[in-house]
């Protein structure tokens, strides 16, 4: 037999190689799949959008949230006023607006507080050693041991009056608020940080690098934390709903943001005492925190199930 | 919550929230009632602010203050406007007696504002307006600060923390304008005075130090003849409002109640000593018909 | 294993002193005293309640047994949790005792009705997938999962005590003077006697506090049942022809169980520590109201106590889950 060219495959024609595809793509593309996150995302996006419209947009905002007309007070939800009116002649539909910034600046601060401290520490333990890590996991076990709703009111009760320096007005307000929820909520994803960190250092890529002699940080930064992110995103997500119920009950039992500003715990808690005379005051500040907490929980759900490596 | 328990008959009498009370006057018409409780309460000022020292500004601020659109909007007119101190029943002036020096104006207030040297609010410091965290005490300040806002142009900072903070911070002079007031121990004007408006007086917390408003207290302390005392206790009622002396008085506070009617002895028993329920100066009256 | 167990048990001494210490501080930072009034109380007083309490003392010093944290430990090394401030003439720990029936009897009664319905919900969307009782499922634990118990609490009320009257709405409906801690006693028991219980003031506040956990069940056990149904071993005890329910229950369920039982554990101890919203709502006097009731009356004593007994409490539901995982999941080995 003669040497012959050896033929390519004559399916190779038709066999379409498949695009390489990163984790995030892949994650994003299930993502969408979901309907129900898919949903729970652009209405939340619309929420945003419409949040931050209404605290600056004056066409949306219609009315100032703090100014009094006593001459419509308690009305019911009208052409005028969207929401109607509370007891001191204020438009509940601009209250509920500055309600929802607010709401949405203390659950996003709390977990950029939460992903600061939760790194720091969570990765400190993994990558420090066997000291650090014991010192670290034994300060985590305390803030974790800690009831926490208890927890956030002493806390807030420690912060009320007080003035931090350089801020000052609503903007500290927030501040406080975060801090106060924030010291109890770091606990969850430091612990996981770390142990995705453990897991990670033991991986053969890991290994690799150092051995090639990258140093720690590139090796921390672009090998590790990209790694670890995926559970990290959820638990965030789900964390935002939890921060904002908990601002709520602050508002609730009276220690929330200083009047007058509207958060929406407190415009449940103004709300409250009118239920079955008034029930719109009510019925709106809880309906946007209910609509806030199904979006997170509908996004937080998808959000596991497409960065979930093992996939389905 | 109370009034809840009230409606599903867990309840038999039960003192109500300020916030319902257009519900329940209307819904419990004959049941409900409301009766005068001998306090007063006003905006107290600390009189060692600079800027509060002057009278112009106290006279500006009190008359920012709509007395009846306050009592209308916050407590749902449960309470008394008022401009007197001492109430009318422990031997002050009756409601109204100085609507004209410090009741609500708003052309005058402005006017006072501007004599202070703060035309149309220019310049006025940011002051803050100290309150604690039920829902009506946040409504009141939130009142006031629009008030100032709207009739003097000038701005102001609420401040609500808890109960032992305000009571702290109240002992300890520490504050600018406080929704405050006094609620008598027992029926006679000396209660409202002494210690509170003397120059020194241990509950004087506001810094109220007026040499007029001194003299009559002495000649008025120690004073053996009836009549005359509560004369000059009169005077100094007067004085103290119509000087704004530490305080601008805004309303007599009434007691809400929903009595059932098949209790009997409490609600024909109402009367201004009672301190806590109904009709408790004759709690033996009370039982329920069968 | 029983090494395990005794080192969780000698760390949680130093955890307490943590946690004691941090709150004992924060709780001196807060502003104002239990005795701070409008109307100050006369200087004579004054100066005995602060004599009493120690208050005159400074919060904590060098020398520490002059100090008023020294005193607090010295008292907590003997049992002995002090007076209240507020409740004058009333122990800590009898506060606590009193409240504490309640508060557990309310916890542990949501977190049945919590898991009942929560696994029946979730098995059965499971079972139906992508059909309608899915959807409804579904939709039920989105909701349940979004609402503030407050809030439902309230709403509930409004509906169901007051517009239709079925319900009341002040107080707990469980047998009182429950004496928890001792199964001896005859009064232990009669938790367990329906005819004891008041299911008019029951019924709402168990709702209110146990329509959140039992959505989140409901969410983990169908995810955890659709995982575990489409497992080859399912498909084998099918085709092994077993009858259906057989394969539910005895395959089904049992595997996916493990997931469940990770976070039911926690939600206990939330349910009988976080409690006190609705017994605000309800007017229902338990731990949960008093300790946010101490907070705003700066009762130092009551405070301490109640965050003692909540932490202590969590550490051993936690450690007693910890147990249980082990126990029922056979992979899980501790050193």
């Amino acid at each position: 037999m003669a040497r012959e060219a050896v033929r390519p495959l004559e399916f190779e024609e038709e066999f379409v190689p498949r695009r390489e595809r990163g984790l995030w793509s892949d994650a994003y593309r299930r993502l969408i799949r979901n309907r129900l996150a898919l949903m729970g995302l652009v209405v939340l996006a619309a929420i945003v959008v419409v949040a931050i419209a209404g605290n600056y947009v004056d066409a949306v905002q219609r009315y100032e949230p703090e100014a009094q007309d006593h001459q419509e007070l308690k009305e019911v939800p009208s052409g005028d006023h969207f929401f109607g009116t509370d007891h001191l002649g204020r438009d509940t539909w601009s209250r509920v607006l500055q309600g929802l910034l607010i709401s949405l600046q203390v659950g996003f601060g709390v977990q950029i507080f939460v992903l600061i401290i939760g790194v720091s520490v969570g990765g400190a333990a993994a990558l420090g050693g066997r000291a650090m890590d014991n010192f670290m996991m034994r300060i985590t076990d305390v803030a974790y041991a800690f009831p926490d709703l208890l927890a956030i009111i002493l806390l807030r009760s420690v912060f009320q009056g007080r003035d931090l320096p350089l801020v000052g007005g609503r903007t500290q307000e927030v501040v406080l608020m975060i801090f106060a929820i924030g010291f109890v909520a770091w606990v969850t994803v430091a612990r996981l940080i770390r142990g995705q960190m453990l897991s990670l250092k033991e991986r053969d890529f890991v290994i690799a690098a150092r051995a090639i002699g990258a140093p720690s940080s590139r090796i921390v930064f672009r090998h590790m934390l990209p790694n670890t992110l995926g559970p990290v995103i959820v638990a965030i997500t789900f964390g935002i709903p939890l921060a904002i119920f908990a601002e709520a009950v602050l508002g609730f039992i009276g220690i929330g943001i200083a009047p007058p500003t509207a958060s929406l715990g407190k415009l449940v808690a103004e709300g409250y005492g009118q239920i079955q005379s008034h029930i719109w005051m009510v019925l709106f500040p809880t309906g946007a925190i209910a609509m806030l907490m199904f979006c997170f929980t509908f996004l937080g759900d998808g959000l596991r199930d497409a960065l979930d490596p093992r996939g389905r | 919550m109370a009034a809840n328990a009230y409606r599903n008959g867990e309840l038999d009498f039960t003192d109500v929230n300020t916030q319902e009370l257009e519900t329940l006057r209307t819904e419990f018409p004959d049941e409900y009632y409301k009766f005068l409780h001998p306090s007063t309460r006003g905006l107290e000022m600390q009189m060692n602010v600079e800027v509060l020292k002057d009278l112009d500004v106290r006279l500006a601020l009190s008359k920012a203050i709509d007395r009846e659109a306050l009592n209308t909007v916050v407590v749902q007119g449960g309470n008394e406007p008022s401009t007197s101190w001492i109430p009318e029943v422990d031997g002050g002036h009756p409601p109204d007696a100085f609507d004209a020096e410090i009741g609500f104006n708003e052309v005058e207030a402005k006017q006072h504002l501007a004599d202070a040297g703060f035309p149309d609010g220019a310049g006025f410091p940011n002051l803050t307006i100290l309150v604690g965290n039920s829902p009506s005490a946040v409504a009141t300040a939130e009142f006031l600060q629009d008030a100032f806002k709207t009739v003097l142009n000038i701005d102001t900072t609420v401040e609500s923390v808890d109960g032992a903070t305000r009571s702290d911070r109240f002992t300890n002079q520490e504050f600018e304008l406080f929704p405050g007031g006094w609620l008598h121990d027992y029926p006679d004007p000396e209660n409202w005075v002494l210690g509170l408006f003397d120059t020194g007086g241990s509950l004087n917390n506001y810094n109220c130090s007026d040499p007029d408003i001194d003299a009559l207290v002495d000649k008025a302390r120690f004073n053996a003849d009836n009549t005359e005392r509560l004369a000059q206790y009169k005077e100094i009622n007067e004085l103290i409002s119509t000087r704004v002396c530490g305080i601008a008085p805004y309303w007599h506070e009434n007691d809400h109640w929903l009595v059932d009617s098949n209790v009997v002895g409490m609600a024909e028993n109402i009367s201004g000593n009672d301190s806590s329920a109904a009709g408790d100066w004759n709690m033996e009256a009370w039982g329920l018909a069968s | 294993m029983t090494a395990y167990i005794i080192r969780r048990l000698i760390w949680m001494v130093p955890l307490l002193w943590a946690v004691v210490t941090i709150t004992f501080l924060l709780m001196h930072a807060v502003e104002g005293g239990p005795f701070s009034r409008e109307r100050p109380l006369p200087e004579a007083a004054l100066e005995n309640l602060n004599r009493k309490y120690h208050l005159d003392k400074p919060v904590i010093s060098l020398d520490v047994w002059d100090s008023q944290y020294g005193h607090y430990m010295w008292d907590l090394a003997h049992f002995d949790l002090g007076q209240s401030f507020y409740v004058q003439d009333r122990e800590v720990s009898t506060l606590i005792k009193d409240g504490f029936e309640t508060s557990l009897q309310l916890g542990i009664s949501a977190f049945i009705f919590a898991v009942i319905f929560g696994l029946a919900l979730g098995i059965i969307s499971a079972l139906n997938h992508n059909g309608p009782l899915d959807y409804v499922g579904v939709f039920f634990s989105m909701v349940g999962a979004s609402m503030p118990n407050f809030i439902l609490g309230t709403f509930l009320i409004v509906i169901f005590a007051v517009e239709l009257g079925w319900f009341d709405v002040l107080g707990w409906g469980g047998p009182e003077n429950w004496d928890f801690w001792n199964p001896l006693s005859p009064d232990f028991w009669k938790v367990f006697v329906p005819m004891n219980w008041d299911f008019h003031k029951v019924v709402l506040p168990v709702l209110a506090l146990g329509v959140l956990p039992a959505a989140y069940f409901a969410r983990i056990t169908r995810a955890s049942m659709l995982e575990v149904l489409s497992q080859d071993y399912i498909r084998t005890a099918r085709s092994k022809g077993l009858s259906e329910w057989a394969v539910i229950l005895r395959h089904a369920v049992k595997n996916a169980m493990v997931p469940i039982l990770t976070v039911m554990g926690p939600y206990l101890a939330f349910l009988v520590t976080g409690s006190f919203l609705v017994e605000t709502v309800f007017t229902i006097p338990g731990v949960g109201q008093r300790f946010v009731e101490s907070v705003f009356q700066r009762d130092y004593g009551m405070i301490m106590g109640t965050t003692i007994f909540y932490t202590a409490f969590i550490a051993f539901a936690n450690l007693g889950v910890d147990l249980l995982y082990a126990f029922v999941d056979p992979r899980i080995r501790y050193s």
